[in-house]
């Protein structure tokens, strides 16, 4: 898990405590994270950096995560971004309209790191 | 029933009368246009019933619509009170059945029937057949029967079908005494006349001591004026019978007093003959006509008073909204209208067939009355028949007679309506038909309650299916949040530390962060906890006088971590009061809206907080100087559904606060508002009703 990543990875997460542990981690592992609270700042941080990764939360305050889910999706860049999703949302049925979407991976809510990483793959 | 109608009907029939088709306007394409009407008229005839058959039997056939015309004639006797009460039943019976029931009080030898048909025919109401009774023989007080359905058949069988009913047996005359006496024998009636006589007695006096200054010559005929002038007078106030008496009074104090020889109830001369025979002759005329004018005044006095019963009725019914209530009330009041005692007899049980022993199951409003056995048994037999038909139910007592009246919808039995009547009071159709209609208002306000007390449990029941299923779902992220959040912080301390790259700020940092998220894992279960037990009922109120300080520093203490830093302006505008509420409840309430003024804000901005006496109470005004509520959610903000029902959406354990403050605020009695200040920023107003003066020296209390 030491070896550095030189990766970057957008987290648009409205809880500033998921985006602090995130921050901390994940820049403790080399990779370079920006942050969002809403979807549209999300949306537009995305445009922006085209991120390796994006760390997706569903409720975000402004609108669903998963129409930025869809969003990115759609968009040219966003095909080959990985995009996980990290929700309290309960039930198969929300894994599979993110899975459908194109998403990498759709991690439950409370999760420790290591089940983030393990995706990312470190 | 149409067994009872015999074969023999006398009818006729516009187009098969051969004389009267000729001449007659009867067009039946433009009957037809309109609608239809039968009218029957039935009297205090004892076969009466067979006149309503035959009605009935027409209306079912044709669809028309039938009007009953029940004939109260005061020269004819209704016989028993039994017979009465029969007739009575045939009537309602006929109006639960779709007739319109119409009460007619005619006088003596008049044209009731035929005046009635012209004033429908006039107005331009279709009558298609007219049914009446007819005695099968012409004798004695029944000729004059026989002559008014031979003039209405004359009169009106060109235009109308009109079907005369021979009915065996005879209609017994009504005694003397039924016939003058029309309303309760007071001693008003005898006191009214002796009063007017003596009056004009001395009148007649007083005018002969003047007679010299006003050369007045006295002689029998202006004394009889006088006396004349008396009976109007007595006829007019006090009915026919008092008036009776009044003539018979004046005639022999004229007598006594005027005709020779005076001082003697003797008469001397043949002209003394004439004049007071004429003079009785005309008093007597004159009694009846008063006596006339006042029944008729009484009809239409008791009418008038019927109407408002009813509509008194009817306004207290559309309001009541509990069983109980309506029903003390409605009682109390009819007692208080019709000056009679008025029991409901209620089933506790909801019932829709009948049941053997339903009456001991019986609620008695307004209070409980001891029945003997026949009066109980009436009302077991009211209450069995239900609307099945003759369930109108009279008993004599000894001293009154109980009327028993269904109360019933269409779906629904609810008990016996029962009216005490005192045993002078005369049974008509119309009192009958008062009783039914506020049965029948009675039954439907119960129903109506009944539907909506259901509706009001079905709504509870829903809303708190909903609660529970919006709980459940808010928990998965209200919960889970702050949890992922400590979970996370506590995996990636533990991770760092492991491979031994934690730094003290990333330490800090950290379990700052996990420690917080705890917290507010802490509150928000409080908060859900306080929620469902004040909603329940389980959180104890206890409203006492504090001095509304209290509760302020009390939720400040609380807060102080959360506001430090903020500039609080507290002004305090009253002195020497106590305000009534739970100190400790409104102390969470306070709590709970500046936490929610210190989220909403800017971190350097302030918080002002008002506390003043008020017209109507006592307020608190938390002001902030953020940027304000939008217009269409300053109600909204209070709804805990509003706040479940965006779940994720918003930061984790918030929002259920203001709910909390407004069903705290509720159950105190108190308000509170939330709105923007002129000047922006949000302000929330919470208001106590309960203000009382404290002397000064007491204020610590």
């Amino acid at each position: 898990m030491a070896e550095e990543l030189n990766k970057s990875i957008l987290v648009i997460d409205d809880a500033d405590a998921i985006r602090t542990f995130l921050r901390i981690s994940l820049g403790d592992l080399g990779m370079k994270v920006t942050e969002a609270k809403t979807a549209r700042d999300g949306l537009q941080a995305f445009r922006d950096q085209s991120p390796d990764y994006v760390a997706l939360d569903l409720g975000l305050p402004d609108d669903d995560g998963i129409e930025v889910l869809r969003q990115i999706k759609a968009d040219g860049a966003g095909k080959r971004t990985h995009v996980i999703v990290l929700s309290a949302r309960y039930g198969n049925k929300i894994k599979d309209e993110a899975r459908a979407l194109g998403a990498l991976a759709f991690i439950p809510k409370p999760f420790v790191i290591d089940d983030l990483l393990e995706v990312i793959g470190c | 029933m149409s067994s009872l109608v015999p074969a023999l009907y006398v009818e006729h029939r516009p187009t098969e009368g051969t004389a009267c088709a000729v001449g007659g306007g009867y067009k039946e394409e433009r009957m037809a246009k309109k609608q239809q009407q039968i009218l029957a008229f039935v009297d205090s005839h004892p076969k009466s019933y067979k006149v309503v058959a035959a009605a009935r039997e027409k209306a079912a056939k044709t669809g028309a619509r039938w009007r009953l015309i029940y004939v109260d004639r005061i020269d004819e006797s209704v016989g028993s009170d039994n017979r009465r009460e029969a007739l009575l039943s045939l009537l309602n019976k006929a109006r639960r059945e779709g007739a319109s029931v119409l009460h007619l009080d005619s006088a003596r030898g008049s044209q009731t029937e035929l005046n009635y048909i012209r004033s429908c025919v006039n107005s331009g109401e279709a009558v298609s057949h007219i049914f009446m009774g007819q005695p099968a023989t012409a004798r004695g007080a029944d000729l004059r029967r026989y002559w008014r359905t031979r003039r209405i058949t004359k009169e009106f069988s060109h235009q109308a079908s009109v079907t005369i009913i021979p009915l065996e047996g005879s209609i017994k005359p009504a005694s003397l005494w039924s016939r003058f006496v029309h309303g309760p024998v007071t001693w008003h009636t005898a006191v009214y006349p002796l009063v007017a006589v003596a009056a004009a007695y001395l009148a007649v006096e007083g005018i002969r001591a003047l007679m010299p200054v006003i050369y007045f010559k006295i002689n029998t005929h202006n004394v009889a004026l006088l006396f004349l002038l008396a009976c109007v007078m007595v006829a007019i106030r006090q009915g026919l019978l008092a008036a009776l008496l009044a003539s018979i009074l004046s005639a022999a104090t004229i007598n006594y007093a005027y005709t020779v020889p005076f001082q003697k109830f003797n008469i001397g001369t043949v002209a003394d003959v004439a004049n007071i025979t004429i003079f009785l002759a005309s008093a007597f005329i004159i009694a009846f006509l008063g006596g006339h004018v006042r029944a008729n005044l009484e009809t239409i006095r008791r009418r008038e008073e019927r109407s408002r019963v009813l509509y008194e009725i009817h306004t207290l019914t559309a309001e009541a909204s509990a069983r109980e209530a309506l029903l003390k009330v409605v009682a109390r009041e009819l007692k208080s209208l019709l000056g009679m005692k008025v029991v409901f007899f209620i089933t506790k049980v909801r019932t829709s067939v009948l049941e053997a022993d339903a009456i001991a199951d019986f609620v008695q409003y307004p209070e409980k009355v001891d029945l003997d056995g026949p009066v109980k048994q009436g009302l077991e037999e009211c209450w069995q028949a239900g609307d099945v038909g003759r369930a109108f139910r009279a008993v004599r007592h000894e001293t009154s007679t109980w009327v028993f009246e269904p109360i019933t919808t269409p779906n629904q039995k609810y008990g016996v309506l029962a009216v005490c009547i005192p045993l002078s009071w005369r049974l008509d159709s119309e009192f009958t038909q008062l009783i039914s209609a506020l049965a029948d208002h009675t039954a439907q306000a119960l129903e109506r309650i009944e539907y909506a007390t259901e509706m009001q449990e079905s709504r509870f029941r829903e809303e708190r299916e909903k609660l529970r299923s919006m709980l459940l779902s808010s928990v998965s992220h209200d919960l889970k949040t702050p949890l992922a959040s400590i979970i996370g912080s506590i995996s990636v301390l533990k991770s760092l530390k492991k491979s031994d790259r934690l730094s003290d700020d990333q330490l800090e940092t950290l379990a700052g962060t996990a420690l917080e998220e705890a917290q507010r894992l802490d509150a928000f279960i409080t908060n859900i906890l306080s929620m469902t037990r004040i909603e329940s009922g389980d959180v104890e109120f206890s409203c006492l006088l504090h001095d509304p300080a209290e509760p302020l520093d009390q939720a400040l203490k609380s807060l102080r971590s959360r506001l430090q830093g903020r500039e609080l302006r507290i002004t305090r505008n009253y002195e020497g009061l106590h305000v009534e509420m739970d100190a400790l409840m409104t102390a969470q309430v306070l709590q709970n809206v500046i936490d929610n003024a210190a989220k909403y804000s800017p971190n350097d901005s302030a918080i002002e907080i008002d506390l003043k006496r008020r017209e109507d109470g006592f307020e608190y005004r938390v002001r902030d100087f953020g940027s304000g509520i939008p217009e269409d959610k300053q109600e909204k903000i209070f709804d805990k559904y509003e706040r479940l029902n965006r779940t994720d959406q918003q930061v984790a354990g918030t929002g259920l606060g203001l709910a909390i403050a407004k069903v705290v605020m509720h159950r105190q009695g108190g308000v509170i508002t939330a709105g923007n200040h002129k000047q922006g920023g949000a302000e929330f107003v919470l208001v106590f009703p309960t203000v009382v003066a404290v002397p000064k020296g007491q204020m610590d209390g």
